[in-house]
């Protein structure tokens, strides 16, 4: 039977521990999230989302971090899963190459992983159809906005098609409007994608505003202290003023503030 | 394009200038040729040096220049590989460094006359022996600076790259070598006349013949100062020339490319 899960974390744990002292940064985290879903964490500051969204990325942790439990990508260890491309990564920020332009950025990817010339040339072009970067394919990046340039990231992130999105607080450096303007845009990307996503972020508004479900993690050692199904329909501009919405946004800040503590 | 005609024409003022109050004091304090030549003392010996015919065996001021050059050129990229390939090992591994670093540091304390003898005692004192000390003269500064680049580089870059291939190749070739295009070029320059200082300065302990760096200390041995004089100009308009031209390619380069900026 194929597994509708895509990531499965079982009494995940991590420990630094050096000679000078010893910090237990996650603690017994166990969750999973079904293929095609839009899912938020959100948790106090520091309380080690980043340590968390690195280890589900397969990425190197410092030498002094001890792992403990099971992290399960698509079936595969993270570092599998993202040697096969099974995940995309976008980070806080937009991390594009300024010697590349928006076309070669979204193109960098593909070049790495070789994919032969007219593959690249048309993804490229669909990508930036999609992401209306058409007219902004031989900018360079330093000439886009902000959220221009997070746009780039995310579809250089989605031109090798993985299953996986992982966003690490790609809109915090946003404005209001441009972050809702993204917000909607993500939205539009994954529901015409059909990505599973995985959302960090310290914004409750954001979390309720874009997913399906928001994991809400302690301060450290970090465990999860609720998860909450968002059950409002898409698209969610139209939710706004609804006191739904707003119950939800004030549960999690409920939970938030208790998991702080 | 105004203001850079008018700024040319201020420095010809002043060399100008410079040169008649040099013609004059030198008269007018009757200093003589073998302390320090007057302007005309010089023209003369450039006219003699560059304009009339010499015989076959003679070798002039700017072939020993040249010759020099050469050998600064030859030391330099030889550095700049070495180097580059030195940064990276010493970027990639904290042992090596610390192996590594009193040693390179030491090939900067020590100055190269003092070091030249002990090298040559082993390697001998011919024309290897010139390149490697002028080779390694230069690694410091650019292997030092290549390791820094490399470790600079935010993490997150190193991470998304590593998102898409594990092969550390891959890594050199999209985002390592294009973010070294700044250090290297920056280094060229400063390598560029170093390179030069270090040709000259390797010459005299060593028994290599064609250099002008030993035509000066020969000169000055049998005080033909106008000799000495000339070199010194040669060898210094050359080494502002290839500076020059190496601002104005990192300029271009960066300008245009925009290699290691994000």
């Amino acid at each position: 039977m194929v597994s509708t899960k895509i990531i499965e974390v079982k009494n995940l744990g991590a420990i630094f521990d050096s000679k000078d002292k010893r910090l237990e940064v996650l603690k017994d985290i166990t969750f999973s999230i079904n293929k095609g879903s839009f899912v938020s964490i959100i948790g106090p500051s520091g309380c080690g989302k980043s340590t968390l969204f690195r280890l589900l990325c397969g990425l190197p942790t410092k030498d002094d971090c001890k792992i403990e439990g099971k992290i399960s990508i698509n079936g595969k260890k993270p570092q599998t899963a993202r040697e096969s491309r099974d995940i995309g990564l976008v980070l806080q920020k937009p991390t594009l190459l300024e010697w590349r332009t928006v076309r070669q950025n979204i193109q960098l990817p593909l070049e790495i992983m070789g994919y032969s010339k007219n593959t690249i040339e048309k993804k490229t072009k669909d990508l930036l159809k999609k992401l209306d970067l058409e007219e902004y394919s031989h900018y360079r990046p330093s000439e886009l906005s902000g959220g221009m340039q997070q746009k780039v990231s995310i579809g250089r992130a989605l031109g090798y098609n993985p299953e996986l999105l992982l966003m690490d607080e790609p809109f915090v450096a946003l404005d209001e409007i441009n972050r809702r303007r993204m917000n909607n845009e993500i939205i539009n990307i994954w529901e015409k994608t059909k990505k599973t996503i995985l959302f960090v972020t310290h914004s409750i508004e954001e979390s309720v505003y874009l997913s399906q479900s928001v994991i809400v993690l302690t301060k450290k050692p970090s465990t999860i202290y609720k998860k909450i199904d968002i059950e409002l329909p898409y698209p969610r501009s139209n939710q706004e003023n609804s006191s739904t919405y707003f119950k939800y946004i004030k549960e999690i800040r409920k939970y938030l503030n208790e998991a702080s503590n | 394009m105004g203001g850079k005609i008018k700024q040319i024409l201020i420095i010809i003022f002043v060399l100008v200038l410079i040169i008649l109050i040099w013609e004059f004091l030198i008269n007018y304090f009757e200093v003589p040729k073998r302390i320090v030549p007057k302007p005309s003392d010089l023209y003369i010996f450039i006219k003699k040096e560059f304009f009339l015919q010499h015989s076959v065996r003679y070798q002039s001021v700017l072939t020993k220049t040249i010759f020099s050059l050469r050998d600064a050129f030859i030391g330099f990229v030889i550095a700049l590989i070495v180097g580059l390939g030195l940064g990276i090992v010493l970027a990639h591994s904290k042992v090596i460094y610390s192996l590594l670093f009193p040693l390179l540091f030491l090939t900067q304390l020590i100055p190269v006359p003092a070091l030249a003898p002990v090298i040559a005692t082993m390697l001998g004192y011919g024309y290897p022996t010139k390149i490697f000390i002028i080779t390694l003269f230069l690694i410091f500064p650019i292997s030092i600076a290549v390791k820094n680049c490399i470790l600079n580089i935010p993490l997150s870059y190193k991470d998304l790259i590593s998102t898409y291939s594990i092969k550390r190749v891959k890594k050199y070739r999209y985002l390592i070598f294009p973010s070294l295009v700044p250090t290297l070029l920056s280094q060229m320059k400063v390598l560029s006349t170093a390179s030069i200082v270090a040709t000259i300065i390797t010459e005299l302990p060593l028994s290599v013949k064609g250099g002008i760096g030993k035509d000066i200390y020969n000169s000055f041995n049998n005080q033909m100062i106008p000799r000495v004089w000339v070199s010194v100009i040669l060898i210094s308009i050359a080494s502002l020339t290839i500076f020059e031209g190496i601002t104005i390619l990192e300029k271009y380069i960066n300008t245009k490319y925009k290699y290691g900026e994000y």
